[in-house]
C-alpha cells in the first residue's frame, strides 16, 4: 500500500521509502523515515499534494513522491 | 567574539536576533525569511558579534539558502554557537542539534516558543534534555520575550562543549535512534487545539474551489485597496511637494538665485522626486498586506493551492511567494525565490518574476491610464491580465526547452496559523520606507538631474526649456527607429523607455521634467497603451538585474533573461500598435475578420468532433469506438518499486493498463 492511497485523516506508518537519494534525505530529515506514523490530512484530489502531518508540523508533498512511499496501517 | 544563530527554518532566530541587537530585521511565518547571513553586534556588549544564519534541518545541504549555513560553520572560527529550536517541534529540531554537537564546538540550546508551549499543554523538561545534550538549556519566547536576559548571561560562560562524549561520536544514522530513545522523557505532547484548529481551517484554505475563491477574494482586497487609498494617498503627497516647490521657487528667486539654478531645483529635482514620492503610499500598503499575510502563515497556503498548476509549468507551488513579492518589487521576489530547493524551478521563476508588474510599474500603469486613457481601472486590470498570462506562456515556452527528470521533488512546510502581530507589520514598514527613500534619494537623483542638463544643454550650449535643440532630443531621435513599429513616435517616449532601464519609476518623472504636451504624445490610446505594455515587459530596472545575476549565478542565464524580456515585451507592444491601426481602419472590417476567425475556429472544432466523437461510457476520451466499460486508479511499477497511477481499461473483466 503507498501513501497515495490513504484516506483523509487515516494514520499509516511508513514502510519504505522509494524517492530519489536527495528527496530522501530531506524526507528523512522532516521524520517521514521507516516506521514513523504518519498521518494523512487530506488525500490528493486531482493530483494536487497531499497534506501530512509528522511529528507535530503538516507538510504538502506531491502526489507523485506519494507514490513512492510504501506505508501500511 | 562571535555568537551565530542555527535552526530550523521558521523557529525564531530572526525574532531573536532582532532582540539581541535591536535591529529591525524582516520576520515571517514561512521557511526562508532569512536567505542570507546577517551581522549585528549584541545590544549591551558591544564586542560581541552576533550572526543571524538562514534555516537548515541538518548539515547535508539541498538548497542555496542551507549551503550558505554550512560554509559559515565549516569556514569560521565560533566562540558559540545558539541553536534555536522550536519548542513545539522539539524533535525534528534535536536532529540539528545532534549534528551539531558532532561538530565539537562550544553551544547552547535556546527552546524557543516557551509561550506556546504553555498555550498548547505542552510540558517540556528542561533538566533531562540537559542531561541528554550535556550543554546549558534556555527556555525562550522571543516574542514575548522571555528568558532572554538567561540566555544572554551564558554567552559568556567558558567552554559549553557538549559534556555527553557519546554523543559527539554517533554517527548520523544513529542520531534518529538516540532522539527517539529519549524524546519522550523530555516532552509531553499531545494534539494540539491550535492545530486541530488549523487542520479545520485548511480544510477551507486549501480546498479546490473555496481555497481557489478566498484567495481572489484576498487578493482583490488587497489590489483595490493598494490601488484606492495608494492612489488617493499619491495624490495629497504631490500637492504637498507642489506646495513646497512653488515656495522654494519664490522665495529662491526673491533673493536673487539665478533663472538656471531654480529651474534645475524645480523642474528636476522636485518635479522628479515629487513623482516618485507619490507611490510611496503604494508600495507601503502593499508591503503591509503581504507582511500580513506571509506572518500568519496564509501565504504556505498559496503555495500549496498553486503548486498543482504551476508544476505543470516546471515551476513550483513555492514560485508564489516570489511573484506574489514582485506585485512589490521584483528584487524582494527574486530574494525570496531561494526557498525553492528544486534549480530548475528556482531559475525558471527568477527569469520569470520581473513579468509581474512591481509597485513602480504600477505607478506607471496609474498615471498613464489617469494621462492618457481616462482613468479606465479596466485597461490597468487587463494589464495585469496580460502581464500574468505572457508569464506562463513564456514558462511553457522555457518548459519545452528544459526538459528532465524532477529528482528534488517538492516538501512545503504548512505552519499552524496565528494572528501576526502589529510590529512586525510595522518594522516592516520601516525598512521599505527607508529603503525607497534612499532609491529615490540617490539614483532617481541623479536620473532627474540628468535628464534636465541633457534637455536644459545641446550641440549649441544652454537651450533653457527649448528641448527642440537639446541633447536628449538627439538620443530620442535616434531611438525613435527602433520604436517605430510599437508606435511610439515622439522622441521623449523614446528617451523616457531608456531611463527607465535605472527604475522604471523614472519613465514618468522623465516625461514630467520634459514638460511634454500629453496630448500630442501619442496619436492614439492604442499607442498608449502600447507604449504601457513595452515598459510592463522590457527588462526590469538595474537593481533587479544585478539581484537576478546573484541569485542565477551566470551571466549567460541572466543575458536569456533580458532577451526574452525585451524580445516579449517588443512583440505584445506591436501586436497592440497593430490592433490598434486595423481598429482605426475601419469597424465593419475588423469585425467580419472577427466572426470569420470564429468560423473558421468552430469548423475545425466541429470536423475534429466529427472524427472522434464522445465516449459515452466514461467521458474520458473521445473515442468512437472506445471499449474502455470503467475507468479505474491503477498503478503501475516502475523502476525500484515505486509506481505512478496509470488508468486502467477493464475489458471482459480483465485489466489492461493502459495511459
Amino acid at each position: 500500500m503507498f501513501l497515495s492511497e490513504i484516506e483523509s485523516g487515516k494514520y499509516c506508518v511508513i514502510v519504505n521509502v522509494l524517492v530519489s537519494e536527495k528527496l530522501r534525505g530531506r524526507l528523512f530529515e522532516l521524520g517521514v523515515k521507516k516506521g514513523e506514523k504518519i498521518k494523512v490530512v487530506r488525500e490528493s484530489y486531482k493530483n494536487s499534494p497531499i497534506i501530512i502531518l509528522v511529528k507535530n508540523t503538516f507538510f504538502a508533498i506531491r502526489e507523485e513522491d506519494a507514490n513512492k512511499i510504501e506505508v501500511k496501517e | 567574539m562571535r555568537v551565530c544563530l542555527v535552526g530550523n527554518p521558521n523557529c525564531g532566530k530572526t525574532t531573536l536576533f532582532n532582540y539581541l541587537t535591536h535591529s529591525y530585521q524582516k520576520v515571517g511565518n514561512w521557511a526562508g525569511v532569512t536567505v542570507d547571513s546577517k551581522v549585528g553586534d549584541l545590544f549591551y556588549d558591544r564586542s560581541v558579534k552576533v550572526v543571524d544564519l538562514p534555516g537548515l534541518y541538518s548539515l547535508s545541504p539541498t538548497s542555496p539558502d542551507e549551503k550558505v549555513v554550512v560554509d559559515y560553520l565549516k569556514n569560521n572560527a565560533l566562540d558559540l554557537i545558539v541553536n534555536v529550536i522550536d519548542g513545539t517541534n522539539l524533535e525534528r529540531g534535536l536532529y540539528l542539534t545532534l549534528s551539531l554537537i558532532k561538530l565539537n564546538l562550544p553551544m547552547l540550546v535556546a527552546v524557543n516558543m516557551a509561550d506556546e508551549l504553555r498555550k498548547n499543554d505542552i510540558s517540556l523538561n528542561v533538566k533531562k534534555l540537559k542531561e541528554f545534550l550535556g550543554v546549558p538549556v534556555v527556555l525562550i519566547s522571543a516574542r514575548a520575550k522571555e528568558g532572554l536576559k538567561e540566555l544572554e548571561g551564558f554567552f559568556k560562560v567558558e567552554n559549553t562543549r557538549s559534556k555527553n562524549k557519546k554523543l559527539v561520536s554517533l554517527s548520523f544514522a544513529q542520531i534518529h535512534n538516540e532522539i527517539e530513545k529519549e524524546i519522550d522523557k523530555i516532552i509531553q505532547k499531545k494534539i494540539t487545539l491550535t492545530q486541530k484548529n488549523t487542520e479545520k481551517i485548511d480544510k477551507v484554505l486549501t480546498h479546490g474551489f473555496w481555497g481557489f475563491f478566498i484567495f481572489i477574494l484576498v487578493m482583490t482586497i488587497v489590489f483595490s485597496f493598494t490601488l484606492k487609498l495608494g492612489g488617493y494617498l499619491g495624490d495629497e503627497l504631490i500637492g504637498v511637494i507642489g506646495k513646497i516647490s512653488d515656495l522654494t521657487a519664490n522665495f529662491a528667486l526673491k533673493k536673487g538665485v539665478n533663472f538656471a539654478t531654480v529651474s534645475l531645483l524645480v523642474d528636476g529635482v522636485f518635479k522628479g522626486i515629487g513623482s516618485v514620492l507619490s507611490f510611496l503610499p503604494h508600495l507601503l500598503i502593499m508591503f503591509s498586506f503581504m507582511t500580513f499575510l506571509e506572518e500568519s502563515g496564509y501565504t504556505a497556503r498559496v503555495s500549496f493551492l498553486f503548486d498543482k498548476i504551476f508544476s505543470r509549468f516546471n515551476l513550483s507551488g513555492k514560485s508564489v511567494i516570489p511573484f506574489v513579492l514582485s506585485f512589490g518589487c521584483s528584487v524582494s521576489g527574486i530574494e525570496a525565490s531561494k526557498v525553492i530547493e528544486n534549480r530548475k524551478e528556482r531559475e525558471a521563476t527568477i527569469m520569470l518574476a520581473p513579468f509581474i508588474p512591481c509597485g513602480a510599474k504600477m505607478a506607471i500603469l496609474g498615471w498613464f491610464s489617469y494621462r492618457f486613457l481616462g482613468g479606465s481601472v479596466l485597461l490597468a486590470l487587463l494589464s495585469y491580465f496580460i502581464s500574468i498570462v505572457i508569464l506562463f506562456l513564456v514558462a511553457k515556452i522555457f518548459k519545452k526547452f528544459d526538459k528532465g527528470e524532477n529528482s528534488e521533488g517538492f516538501i512545503l512546510e504548512l505552519p499552524v496559523l496565528r494572528l501576526p502581530r502589529l510590529k512586525n507589520i510595522l518594522s516592516v514598514l520601516f525598512i521599505k520606507t527607508k529603503e525607497f527613500l534612499i532609491k529615490s534619494g540617490t539614483v532617481i537623483f541623479a536620473v532627474s538631474i540628468v535628464v534636465w542638463l541633457l534637455s536644459n544643454f545641446g550641440p549649441n550650449g544652454i537651450t533653457y526649456k527649448n528641448a527642440e535643440n537639446s541633447f536628449l532630443r538627439l538620443l530620442g531621435e535616434g531611438l525613435k527607429y527602433l520604436f517605430y513599429p510599437l508606435g511610439f513616435s515622439s522622441w521623449e517616449s523614446c528617451v523616457s523607455v531608456l531611463s527607465g532601464l535605472l527604475a522604471k519609476e523614472s519613465i514618468v518623472e522623465t516625461l514630467e521634467i520634459l514638460s511634454v504636451d500629453f496630448d500630442s504624445l501619442f496619436s492614439s490610446p492604442y499607442k498608449a497603451f502600447s507604449f504601457m505594455a513595452f515598459n510592463l515587459f522590457c527588462p526590469p530596472c538595474v537593481a533587479t538585474l544585478a539581484i537576478a545575476k546573484r541569485e542565477l549565478k551566470s551571466v549567460k542565464k541572466l543575458f536569456k533573461m533580458i532577451g526574452v524580456e525585451f524580445a516579449v515585451a517588443y512583440l505584445v507592444s506591436f501586436g497592440i500598435n497593430l490592433i490598434g491601426i486595423i481598429i482605426s481602419l475601419d469597424i465593419g472590417l475588423i469585425l467580419s475578420i472577427f466572426i470569420g476567425i470564429i468560423l473558421l475556429v468552430g469548423f475545425a472544432f466541429a470536423i475534429k468532433r466529427i472524427g472522434k466523437g464522445d465516449c459515452q461510457d466514461c467521458k474520458k476520451c473521445r473515442k468512437v469506438n472506445c471499449e474502455i466499460q470503467n475507468h479505474v486508479r491503477l498503478y503501475e511499477r516502475i523502476g525500484n518499486g515505486a509506481r505512478r497511477r496509470v488508468f486502467s481499461r477493464r475489458v471482459d473483466g480483465r485489466e489492461k493498463t493502459n495511459l
